[in-house]
Parts: C-alpha cells; sequence; structure tokens
C-alpha cells in the first residue's frame, strides 16, 4: 500500500478529530511501510542494478517481487522462499537500459497486505 | 475501492478486495448479531417470523463462510501482485499468518453459530460460544494485535463489536415485527429491545472511546491519512444511523405503543433506512482499513 497523504484536506476541519475520538471504536492502523530501496523510487541508473533492496519498518513476509519493463513484458525473477525479514535483497537477471516497475507485495506482522510499486529507469548498458 | 481509485496508479485487485471485505464483515457480523436476537428474543416472535429468522441467519452463515473463503482467494491473488490465486507457497505463508488465525476463528465461529436454529437445548449456548469466536476473529488480526495493552485491546474490540452485532442483527427482525397488523404484544417487544439497546450503545461508545485512548496519541496527525478522513466519514454515518434509532425509540415506537394507524409500517420504513445506513458504515470500515494512516498509538515496541 502506498502513502496516502491528503495533507492539503487537513486545515478544513479541527472540531471533527474531536467528536471523531468520542465516538471512534475502529483502532488506528499500524500497516507495515517500506522505509527505503536500492534502486530508489525513481531513480535514473546510469548501469543497470544486480539486485532490489527492500528495507520495511520491520520484519514482514514478502510474498511477491514483480519487475516489469514500463513497455511491457516481465522479467522473470529467481523464486525465493517467503520468510521473516526486514531487509529483502532479491537478485536480478541482467537487464537492458529502459524503465521498470518494481512491484512488491507483503502480509505485515498484523496481518495485512501491504503493496507498492517502485519504478526506476537505466539509462545505458555498462560493462562488468 | 473509492479511495483506492483517488490515488495515483490505482489497483482494482485492491479495490474489488475492499468491497469483498464490507460485504463479509455484513455477513459475518450481521450473522452474530441474528443469533444473538434469535437467543434473546426469538421466544417472542411468532412461528413465521422465527422461521424467516433462522433461514436468514442460515442465509448469513453461508454468505459469511464463502465470503471469507472468497476473500482468501482474493488476497492471494493481491499478495501474488495478480500473477497467481493457485500459489501454494503464499496460500502457505497466508494460512501461517494472523490471516490464517482469523480465518479459522471466524469459520469455526460461523459453523457453531448454525447450533442457533437447532432444536437442542445447549443451541444457544453454542450459538453464542459461536459469535463470540466470530467477533474475536476481529481482535486476531489487524491493529489490535500491535498495540498495548493486548488483552484489554482485545477484549474492548470484542465488546464493542458485540454491540455492534446486536444491534445490526436486530434490525431485520424488528422490522418484521413492525409490520404486523397488530400492535399492543409488538410494542412491548419493541420497548424490552429498546432499552436493552440503550445500555448496547452505552457500552458501544464507552467501548469506542476507551480504544481511542489506547489507539490513538497524536490526536493532531489523525487527518494527515485518507485513513483518518474516512473514520471521520464512518462516525458521521453512524451518528446518523444513531440518530435514526433515537427518532424510532422517541416518536416511532410510542405511536406504535399508542395504536395509531401507519405507525408500524412508518417503523418499518425508518429500520429500512438504518439498515441502509449500517451497510453504508460497513463499506466506510472496509475502505478505512485499507488505506494508510499516519503510524500513531501505544505501539509494541519490538
Amino acid at each position: 500500500m502506498r502513502h496516502r497523504l491528503s495533507t492539503g484536506l487537513c486545515h478544513i476541519c479541527r472540531v471533527v478529530p474531536i467528536v471523531a475520538t468520542v465516538v471512534a471504536a475502529q483502532p488506528a492502523a499500524a500497516h507495515s511501510e517500506l522505509r527505503g530501496s536500492v534502486p530508489a523510487v525513481g531513480a535514473v541508473l546510469d548501469c543497470a542494478p544486480a539486485q532490489i533492496e527492500l528495507q520495511f519498518n520491520e520484519g514482514v513476509l514478502l510474498t511477491a517481487l514483480r519487475l516489469h519493463r514500463v513497455d511491457g513484458a516481465e522479467v522473470e525473477l529467481p523464486r525465493r522462499a517467503i520468510r521473516e525479514a526486514a531487509l529483502e535483497t532479491i537478485e536480478l537477471p541482467p537487464l537492458e537500459p529502459g524503465d521498470f516497475r518494481a512491484e512488491w507485495r507483503i502480509i505485515s506482522p498484523d496481518g495485512h497486505d501491504v503493496g507498492g510499486a517502485n519504478p526506476f529507469s537505466v539509462s545505458r548498458e555498462c560493462q562488468p | 475501492m473509492i479511495l483506492e481509485y483517488l490515488q495515483p496508479d490505482p489497483s482494482f485487485l485492491d479495490g474489488v478486495a475492499v468491497v469483498v471485505r464490507a460485504l463479509y464483515y455484513a455477513a459475518t457480523i450481521g450473522a452474530a448479531g441474528l443469533a444473538s436476537f434469535m437467543i434473546g428474543y426469538g421466544h417472542r416472535l411468532r412461528p413465521a417470523e422465527a422461521a424467516r429468522l433462522r433461514r436468514t441467519l442460515l442465509g448469513a452463515i453461508a454468505a459469511g463462510l464463502a465470503l471469507s473463503v472468497g476473500a482468501l482467494a482474493l488476497r492471494v491473488l493481491v499478495l501474488t501482485a495478480g500473477a497467481s490465486i493457485t500459489d501454494g507457497a503464499v496460500w502457505e505463508a497466508m494460512m501461517r499468518s494472523r490471516i490464517g488465525d482469523a480465518f479459522w476463528l471466524r469459520s469455526a465461529g460461523l459453523v457453531l453459530l448454525g447450533a442457533g436454529v437447532m432444536p437442542w437445548r445447549a443451541g444457544p449456548a453454542v450459538a453464542a460460544v459461536g459469535g463470540v469466536l466470530v467477533l474475536g476473529s476481529y481482535a486476531a488480526m489487524g491493529h489490535s494485535m500491535l498495540f498495548l495493552p493486548r488483552q484489554e485491546i482485545a477484549a474492548l474490540v470484542v465488546l464493542h463489536l458485540a454491540v455492534v452485532a446486536f444491534w445490526v442483527g436486530s434490525l431485520l427482525p424488528l422490522m418484521w415485527v413492525a409490520q404486523r397488523p397488530d400492535g399492543a404484544e409488538t410494542a412491548a417487544l419493541l420497548h424490552d429491545w429498546s432499552r436493552a439497546a440503550t445500555v448496547a450503545v452505552a457500552a458501544m461508545i464507552a467501548s469506542g472511546v476507551l480504544l481511542t485512548w489506547y489507539l490513538t496519541v497524536r490526536l493532531d496527525l489523525i487527518f494527515e491519512a485518507w485513513h483518518g478522513w474516512a473514520l471521520a466519514g464512518k462516525i458521521m454515518v453512524v451518528l446518523a444511523a444513531l440518530a435514526l434509532a433515537l427518532l424510532n425509540r422517541l416518536r416511532h415506537t410510542p405511536a406504535l405503543e399508542q395504536g395509531r394507524a401507519g405507525a408500524g409500517a412508518r417503523l418499518a420504513l425508518s429500520i429500512r433506512v438504518e439498515i441502509v445506513l449500517v451497510l453504508l458504515v460497513f463499506y466506510v470500515a472496509a475502505e478505512m482499513v485499507s488505506v494508510h494512516p499516519v503510524d500513531y498509538g501505544h505501539r509494541v515496541q519490538n
């Protein structure tokens, strides 16, 4: 799940939170968050990355990482065991220059499914 | 669904998951509530109404089970980013997580609720246990498991949902009762139910306030995310439903007691509107848990 902030709406009403907290019984959510990634979201890289790193705020179960070229085809990634970890590193096959989108999904410790997509670009081919 | 499409890069699967979640909230909490009405007031229903209540309860149980399984399958599709609904590794990881715990609790509870329609002496007690399991399943996953003090919060969640279930599950049978052609016996039942509901609503508000106290520290951050706005929307609809319930108690039920013409039909119409509002509450609640709030509360430090 992506961060979904609506900061522009915050100033409209200051009274509603008080009413809300008096009657509210829905617990505040505590979904896991992606705290950082390599490549970073929107990164433009000179060379193709050898791996993708996803850093979460707590131990999660990474259930999917799918890599697509933005213009179409999916890049096959090696299958990996699902285990609880805050840092996941996924090895990548050699990538051609182009725009990519890495879509990830996790189960957070409270049982919510959370997901997001990290786009990045590779600008040119590099020799190893 | 709505909040999903208000975001950049919306996911159709995530949107569908919200709708399915709302439906199983309605089916499972509704089933627990129908059973509680049957336990508390079933003996005061006429045979045709009691039979209708039994059929409705069985329908809600079947819908709850089907929707719970359907929601699991949909969740696998979401968790594989749309790749597969049959991925064994993801199914296994999901069923070993709190999602699986909640599913088994809820399913077992729904099956036990079925005892409410059986002519057994222990039927109501077994159904009551089933109701606790169904409601407890909502405390088995989600935020309540991550905040302190865990046991108190879980108990408050169950208490709060029990009141919601009692309220929601009473609406259909009360609507049938209101449509009876004769009024005196009906008015007595409605009067007794209203007295219980008054205590229940007080418990709902008290448990809600306590949960808020436990789970929300940074009130100033509550509108920093869509979650807070969805919460505000949900509370507004709940307040509208409560206002309607108050109108029923102060105007329509006394009119029925006094034998005024058309009072039953007006009460039934009002309850029908209340049902629509309650369904809306379930939908907004499903929207709310699909979005990401700013992290706040007495969170367990790992």
